[in-house]
């Protein structure tokens, strides 16, 4: 087991760090499938178990719902026992949960498919997440968004790779007698298992001592951006965490109202065809892939907190020409305003860990990343719930189809600018938080 | 020998995302290649439809509260 311990994944003078971000990736990819698991929920209604849509809707949620408890509570945890250990884990919950689910699938037990996929695979997820990021941080101190950027690219490239790999699984291993779901899964389980381990093999850690070549800490520390370390159990208590929280809630809240319920939203503003709606689904997949590398990189250069203002207020200006473009229709227009939004909204997601480096340091920057991800658990709650049930209401109140999501735009614009006043009252933590040297271990 | 491993690394992951992103591009095909049905009911008409702007506001707000008050 020495092998996964953090001292045998330290790097050896001339490690080449463009190593890293494939073995963030290849883990990233993997774990990215959970936002593919909805092709996977009409075909187990039809396994003979009786289960509803609602009921296996469930699995996708708990799975969320863990993954920002994991990362939460197991935080401090892969801190201490470093990126190969954690991805190793990571594997084994993820894939194990597939491998349940499969078993779940074949008893067809849906409590067995909650535990399986929901919290064992959810675990996984949180797992997966944090640590490939926090890895990537300590590599690239001169870049850090560009670097969170590509690892959490690759988590938005899972769904890209996890729904369509789903349903040529499934249609390769299906027959007359049998649905293919479970064949499918254990299919998954191997190929992920693959990757993930890939990944955890070539991961390695700088040494404490190591910076890039002819690069050096800025001497005149900027006031957004910290040198010092802040410790988990002290971040959260600070207002610059909740505010934080709120920033990454509100960005997300907004984008994944509009993501989950893309396809039809799509077809019921414009009567276009479900294939269109779909086209116009995958679509935004992309862009929310592009987004995460593009966005916050540029964070980079910008400043974090300027990158997010721009996030909330074009977004809350693009939010509110949506109607518009309805009114007028204009598809095109549609496409490319909304294309915009989740783009942001991917960056949203790439450039808060290296907002949290630049805050609370590097110390213990993945075991604060874990805790500010239960603001993701929470907006997977708040946004699809709104749009759903305010283009419900509006629909039963006579409003027709096509124009039944306009006030829900104006309500992402508001979610937007809570945001951004959140943003705006980030101040650089107070010196009393930091971590004195002798303590850091 | 380092230059191959690195080639090799970023190709792995490179694969599965680019038959990812162009699965992506073929379902997102359909939506450049078909002009839009014309919609049941026109915009402007439907603003005139039983006094909906009035009754909007009121909708919306219910339907949020439904949504944020079992959080709290």
């Amino acid at each position: 087991m020495k092998f996964l311990s953090r001292e045998a994944t330290i790097a050896k003078p001339g490690f080449n760090r463009w190593l890293v971000p494939p073995a963030a990736i290849s883990v990233h990819m993997c774990i990215g499938e959970v936002y593919g698991f909805s092709v996977f929920n009409v075909p187990l209604t039809q396994i003979g178990a009786g289960w509803t849509i609602p009921q296996v809707g469930w699995v996708y949620s708990i799975a969320l719902f863990m993954l920002g408890i994991s990362a939460a509570v197991f935080g401090k945890w892969v801190e201490r026992s470093g990126p190969r250990k954690t991805m190793v884990t990571s594997c084994a919950c993820f894939c194990g949960g597939l491998l349940i689910s499969a078993i779940a699938v074949k008893l067809q037990s849906l409590w067995l498919l909650y535990i399986g996929y929901g919290i064992t695979g959810g675990i996984g997820l949180g797992l997966g997440y944090i640590s490939p990021v926090s890895t990537l941080i300590k590599w690239f101190p001169d870049r850090p968004g560009m670097a969170t950027g590509m690892a959490i690219m690759g988590f938005g490239g899972g769904a890209l790779i996890g729904a369509p790999l789903g349903v040529k699984l499934m249609d390769f291993f299906q027959s007359t007698t049998n649905s293919g779901v479970a064949e499918a899964f254990i299919a998954m389980a191997l190929l992920y298992a693959i990757f993930m381990l890939f990944g955890a093999f070539l991961v390695r850690v700088p040494a404490d001592d190591w910076k890039p070549n002819g690069w050096a800490p800025d001497e005149h520390v900027q006031p957004m951006m910290t040198n010092a370390n802040v410790a988990v159990d002290v971040a959260w208590k600070t207002p610059q965490f909740w505010c934080l929280w709120l920033v990454l809630c509100m960005n997300v809240s907004a984008g994944i109202g509009i993501l989950g319920q893309a396809s039809k939203m799509c077809s019921d503003m414009f009567g276009v065809s479900a294939a269109v709606g779909g086209g116009f689904a995958g679509l935004l997949s992309l862009f929310n892939m592009g987004g995460r590398f593009v966005w916050s990189s540029v964070s980079d250069y910008t400043g974090r907190k300027t990158v997010y203002s721009i996030y909330f207020l074009l977004g809350a200006i693009l939010y509110c020409l949506v109607p518009w473009t309805q009114n007028i229709q204009h598809k095109a227009l549609f496409v490319a305003v909304t294309a915009t939004i989740i783009t942001m909204y991917g960056g949203g997601f790439a450039t808060i860990p290296a907002y949290l480096r630049d805050m609370f340091g590097t110390y213990q920057v993945g075991a604060i990343h874990g805790r500010l991800i239960t603001a993701w658990s929470v907006a997977a709650l708040i946004g699809p719930s709104l749009v759903n049930y305010m283009s419900t209401a509006r629909i039963e109140a006579g409003v027709p189809k096509a124009e039944a999501y306009n006030s829900t735009m104006f309500l992402m614009a508001g979610l937007l600018l809570v945001g951004l006043i959140a943003n705006l009252l980030v101040r650089p933590v107070d010196s009393k938080y930091h971590v004195r040297k002798s303590s850091q271990g | 020998m380092r230059t191959i491993t690195l080639v090799i690394a970023w190709t792995v992951v490179a694969l599965p995302l680019g038959w990812g992103v162009y699965q992506s591009v073929q379902k997102a095909m359909p939506l450049f290649n078909s002009p839009s049905k014309p919609i049941q009911e026109s915009s402007l008409d439907s603003r005139l439809v039983s006094g909906l702007a009035k009754d909007g506001l009121r909708t919306d707000l219910k339907a949020c509260l439904g949504v944020l008050l079992p959080l709290i």
